[in-house]
C-alpha cells in the first residue's frame, strides 16, 4: 500500500525449516508486523509493530486514507464464538515508526457470518459516515458476485451489501479451466488522487 | 509543465474531468481504480450521508481495452499494470494526463514477481521488482531490483529478507 511515496507491506517472520519438516513448527503464533520500502533511502525500514496479533489464515489487509494515512483491517477465522472485524488508522507513520487508534470494531457473525478472502479483499473506509466498505465474493450465491459490504458502528451496527458485477469465467467445484475465485476478486485502488507526473 | 499551451490543456482536461468525476454534493464520492475480466476499470462509489447504497459506477477504461492486466498498484496519481502472461513488458499510467508508458526488464519478469510503486522525496517515480520464493523446479527463486524513471533503467538491491511478505 502506497503512502507518501513509500509502500508498505504486512509481513511475517520467516521460517527457516532446517532439518525439521514444516509439520514440526508451530507458525500460529509467526510474528506479525509492516514494513516499509523507503523509495528515498531504497531499502526496507524496520520491522513496525500492528495494533494486533493475527493468526494463520485470518484476513489482515491495508488500504490508505487520503494518502497520509494507513488503515488496517483484520478479521478473525470463524471458528470462534464471534468474528470480530477490527480496522485500526495510523495516527502517525514514517518508514520506522507508527502509531494507531481504533476505527471501527463489530462482531461479523450476525451480518455475513463468513470470513472476508484472507488473500485477496480490500477496503476503504469514509472517516466522516464512520463507514468501510469492503469488496470481497457473495459466498451465498456460490461467489457468483462482486460485492461491496458496507459496515459501521452507529445505528447499533450498520451493514448493508451492493452487488458490483458478475464474476467472469466462474469457477464451478469440480471443473477445469477456469479461473479460481481469489483471482476474480477485484482488488480496488480507492483513494486516487489526480497528478500531474509526466511519465512519457 | 513546459509552456502554457500544456497548462491550458492541462487546465480543461482538470475541468472536464471534475465535472464528470470529482463533483462532490451531497454523497460523498470514492474514485478509485479496478480489475474486471483482466480489464482495468474506473469505479466511483458514492457514499450518502443516510447511506442508503446506490450502485457505484463501473466503467472501462477505453486507452487500455485492448490489454488484459492480472493486478494493478497505485501511488501518486500514477497506475502500474501488471500484464496477464507477459513477462516481458509492464505499463505505467496516469489516467488524468492519459499517459502510458512501457517498461522493459532487464531480463525478463517472473511470474511470481511482486511489485510496488513510489517515489522518492525528490518525487523520482520509481518500481520495486522482487521475487522471493521457492519453485520445486526452479528451487529458489531470488532478486529484488529497483526501477528509476529519470535513468530508465533496474539496478539490483542488496536485501537480505528474514521476513515474508
Amino acid at each position: 500500500m502506497s503512502l507518501r511515496g513509500n509502500t508498505y507491506f504486512f509481513a511475517k517472520e520467516r521460517y527457516i525449516f532446517e532439518g525439521k519438516g514444516p509439520e514440526e513448527i508451530d507458525i500460529t503464533e509467526t510474528e506479525d508486523f509492516l514494513l516499509c520500502f523507503d523509495f528515498t533511502a531504497e531499502r526496507f525500514g524496520p520491522r513496525l509493530p500492528l495494533p494486533f496479533h493475527s493468526y494463520y489464515a485470518e484476513t489482515v489487509t491495508l488500504s490508505c486514507v487520503k494518502e497520509d494515512q494507513l488503515s488496517v483491517l483484520c478479521q478473525r477465522q470463524p471458528s470462534e464464538p464471534s468474528e470480530i472485524l477490527e480496522i485500526w488508522v495510523s495516527t502517525n507513520i514514517q518508514p520506522n515508526a507508527v502509531s494507531w487508534s481504533i476505527f471501527l470494531k463489530v462482531d461479523m457473525r450476525p451480518l455475513t457470518g463468513f470470513q472476508f478472502n484472507d488473500m485477496a479483499g480490500s477496503f476503504f473506509i469514509d472517516q466522516e459516515n464512520k463507514v468501510a466498505v469492503v469488496f470481497d465474493l457473495d459466498p451465498s450465491q456460490i461467489c457468483r458476485y462482486q460485492t461491496a459490504y458496507i459496515i459501521g458502528q452507529e445505528y447499533g451496527g450498520y451493514f448493508n451489501s451492493v452487488n458490483i458485477g458478475e464474476v467472469p469465467n466462474l469457477w464451478i467445484p469440480g471443473s477445469v479451466g477456469y479461473a479460481d475465485t481469489t483471482s476474480c476478486i477485484p482488488p480496488v485502488c480507492s483513494s486516487y488522487v489526480p497528478s500531474l507526473v509526466q511519465i512519457g | 509543465m513546459t509552456c502554457l499551451k500544456t497548462v491550458r490543456s492541462v487546465c480543461k482536461k482538470w475541468n472536464a474531468l471534475s465535472k464528470k468525476w470529482f463533483f462532490f454534493g451531497k454523497a460523498k464520492q470514492f474514485l478509485g481504480f479496478m480489475m474486471m475480466d483482466s480489464r482495468v476499470c474506473s469505479l466511483r462509489f458514492d457514499l450518502r450521508k443516510d447511506l442508503v447504497v446506490e450502485p457505484p459506477s463501473i466503467k472501462q477504461v477505453s486507452i487500455l481495452d485492448q490489454i488484459e492486466v492480472s493486478k494493478i498498484f497505485h501511488s501518486d496519481g500514477l497506475l502500474l499494470c501488471i500484464i496477464k502472461n507477459d513477462t516481458t513488458r509492464l505499463l505505467v499510467w496516469n489516467p488524468y494526463l492519459e499517459q502510458t508508458r512501457w517498461i522493459q526488464p532487464r531480463h525478463n519478469f517472473h511470474i511470481l514477481d511482486c511489485y510496488a510503486i513510489g517515489h522518492d522525496k525528490n518525487r523520482k517515480h520509481k518500481i520495486l521488482r522482487f521475487v522471493d520464493d521457492f519453485l520445486p523446479v526452479e528451487n529458489v527463486v531470488f532478486g529484488y531490483e529497483i526501477y528509476d524513471f529519470s535513468l530508465d533503467s533496474w539496478r539490483v538491491l542488496d536485501v537480505t529478507p528474514d521476513w515474508d511478505i
